[in-house]
């Protein structure tokens, strides 16, 4: 081994251990037994194993934690089914369409991702409240899909461009329709970049805190990460509770990862050389 | 099969000062292999592109077995086009590909695969039929786009640059199939290319194209023994024909050409047309192929003859080709046949075969005789 690949693996020995560790350590605790969270002692493996945190999380409180994570896969899958729809025909256009008002389109789109999320908390505030939608499903996928939109139209817009007009071409002279070359061609060209943002859309979602506290005011109508934040109160962190609601948050994702990442390789363009 | 009129065709995009397509006319027959051959730039793709309906006409009509087509969309014109960088559909194998147009008619599955399967036994790619296009070479690409192209029985076929993609001995290999193809089918071809050896070898009748222009009509023996002007002479024939700049000037009733190092005598019934046209004391451009210099033994007897030294050489096997330093635009070249006597630098005497020469009106660089 080279010396500088030697100092590469440590380095990435290192960085690894950080992100991994914490994971593992939530991972670990969410088995340990409330009284060995609790104790003095450090210890990183559980002293006696037990999926009583588990069952406490989804019985407690007439098992609200099962409302929350109802709502939270309804806002996450409604968010990024309505705003792949909208980002694919939205980069499509910007794409291939030469129209009047497409740079400035193009530019607002970037711009929005310039600006730090929550800037947009109060305008989007005001909108929904006098929209009547507050706690509403509709009001909070709305918040979310002015976050998510751009940036997915932004990614899609690069993959579109990447597939050769020509191929687009061939199709129509094959007697497909504008709207049978996108499903038919573009679409299944761009499974990677679908992949991405139909991943990226979930994610954000699925982890976000602060449009979901401040636009769900009932307990009912909850997320998942606005009801963890509830294992937290006045007077005392339920860490078991915590730890075993975080790992569960964590499975949805991983689930979806996993499926995106074989859809991420590019798989059908030509060999090159 | 079918017909096909261009009538005064122009194309004028809105961001460029002046047309890309002035005033193209012509009539494509039915069965033919029409080659449109032009430097990049010169407008022969946006001319194809215009007959299958993927580019808009400015001008003038587009017609095919006397149908107007000019609004009619690309799939209900009936032809089928092979693009330069063959445009398969990755995520299809080859014989989804193959099939795709048939799907889009609402073809009978049966009558599909027949298709099919026929259209890759023509082409030898029965064996490829379930791969991905990814997997396959640039020839096999080629013969895929062929027979996506075939199976729709069209009846035009458009070939826009479909072998540059290819390396050298495989687009050789591709041409001959292209015209074998042809042959066996019969359908009325456009075909364009960048490439002069490619319009020769494959055309029944070539179009050269220079700036949106058609420049010269013609079967590829003509185009090349009779150029309407310098640039087809210039531009069909490899290596290029040599150009050089000089007078016509008549003494004691006989025609020379009188250049730098040069006083040729042109030949008497050349000499007679020239006359006529009045060129006689006039600037004009003589013009002649590599193959029309002759290197004889010294004699002093040998007319119409010029110094040069040999700048490079390209042994082709039974020829070479001279690159000559010190005459003409750009320096000279000679196709001789190959002894090993020819050295780098050294100086010769070439001989002009003049009933070989072309002369070309110095202004409007239209051919005179």
């Amino acid at each position: 081994m080279r010396k500088s690949n030697k100092w590469v693996h440590i380095l990435l020995g290192i960085a690894s251990f950080v992100s991994v560790f914490p994971i593992l350590w939530l991972l670990l605790t969410s088995f340990k037994p409330v009284s060995e969270i609790y104790s003095d002692t450090f210890r990183i493996l559980p002293k006696a194993f037990t999926i009583e945190n588990y069952v406490d999380v989804f019985t407690r409180s007439g098992g609200v934690f099962w409302t929350w994570f109802l709502n939270s896969v309804i806002i996450s899958i409604l968010t990024t089914v309505i705003g792949l729809i909208l980002s694919t025909t939205a980069a499509y256009a910007i794409s291939r369409f030469r129209f009047r008002g497409r740079k400035g389109i193009t530019m607002s789109f970037l711009l929005t991702q310039m600006f730090p999320g929550i800037l947009l908390i109060v305008p989007l505030y005001i909108m929904i409240d006098q929209l009547g939608l507050l706690n509403t499903y509709v009001g909070v996928v709305f918040a979310y899909l002015a976050i998510t939109v751009p940036f997915c139209v932004m990614v899609l817009k690069n993959f579109f461009d990447a597939i050769p007009i020509e191929i687009e071409e061939a199709a129509r002279m094959d007697g497909c329709s504008q709207l049978g070359i996108f499903w038919r061609m573009v679409l299944p060209l761009s499974l990677p970049g679908l992949a991405i943002t139909a991943f990226y859309s979930f994610l954000t979602t699925w982890n976000e805190f602060i449009i979901a506290v401040t636009f769900l005011k009932s307990h009912d109508m909850y997320t998942l990460p606005v009801g963890l934040h509830h294992f937290v109160n006045q007077f005392s962190t339920q860490y078991h509770l915590m730890a075993a609601a975080a790992m569960i948050i964590t499975v949805p994702t991983l689930l979806l990862f996993f499926f995106a990442q074989r859809l991420v390789s590019n798989r059908y363009f030509y060999k090159k050389g | 099969m079918a017909k096909v009129v261009l009538e005064h065709i122009y194309k004028q995009y809105p961001s460029d000062n002046k047309p890309t397509i002035q005033d193209f006319h012509l009539e494509i027959h039915d069965k033919e292999f029409l080659v449109i051959v032009g430097p990049s730039g010169c407008g022969k793709s946006t001319t194809l592109r215009m007959i299958a309906g993927l580019e808009e006409i400015s001008d003038g009509t587009v017609s095919i077995d006397d149908r107007t087509m000019n609004h009619v969309e690309p799939k209900d014109r009936n032809i089928a086009m092979v693009f330069q960088n063959h445009a398969l559909y990755p995520h299809m194998t080859v014989y989804e590909n193959i099939a795709f147009g048939l799907k889009m008619k609402k073809m009978d599955e049966k009558e599909i695969d027949q298709r099919v399967r026929h259209a890759a036994q023509m082409l030898d790619m029965e064996s490829y039929l379930d791969q991905r296009p990814k997997t396959l070479s640039g020839g096999q690409h080629q013969r895929v786009a062929l027979g996506r192209a075939m199976v729709r029985e069209p009846e035009l076929f458009l070939l826009d640059e479909p072998l540059s993609n290819l390396d050298a001995t495989l687009r050789v290999h591709m041409r001959t199939e292209i015209r074998k193809l042809h042959q066996r089918l019969g359908t009325t071809t456009i075909y364009v290319t960048h490439d002069q050896t490619e319009a020769m070898t494959m055309g029944d009748r070539v179009v050269v194209m220079k700036d949106g222009v058609i420049q010269q009509v013609a079967i590829p023996n003509e185009l090349y023994h009779h150029p309407a002007n310098l640039f087809v002479a210039r531009f069909m024939g490899s290596p290029t024909m040599n150009v050089l700049d000089g007078i016509l000037s008549e003494e004691d009733g006989l025609l020379f050409f009188i250049a730098e190092g040069a006083r040729w005598k042109i030949p008497a019934e050349k000499a007679s047309s020239l006359r006529e046209k009045g060129y006689i004391g006039k600037s004009i451009i003589l013009g002649f192929r590599p193959e029309a210099l002759q290197d004889e033994p010294e004699s002093p007897s040998r007319p119409n003859t010029f110094k040069a030294e040999i700048e490079m050489m390209e042994h082709t096997g039974s020829e070479m080709t001279l690159y000559l330093k010190g005459v003409g635009r750009g320096g000279m070249t000679a196709r001789v046949k190959s002894p090993s006597e020819y050295r780098l630098g050294s100086q010769l005497t070439l001989s002009v075969k003049m009933d070989q020469v072309y002369i070309f009106d110095k202004e409007t660089e239209e051919a005179v005789v």
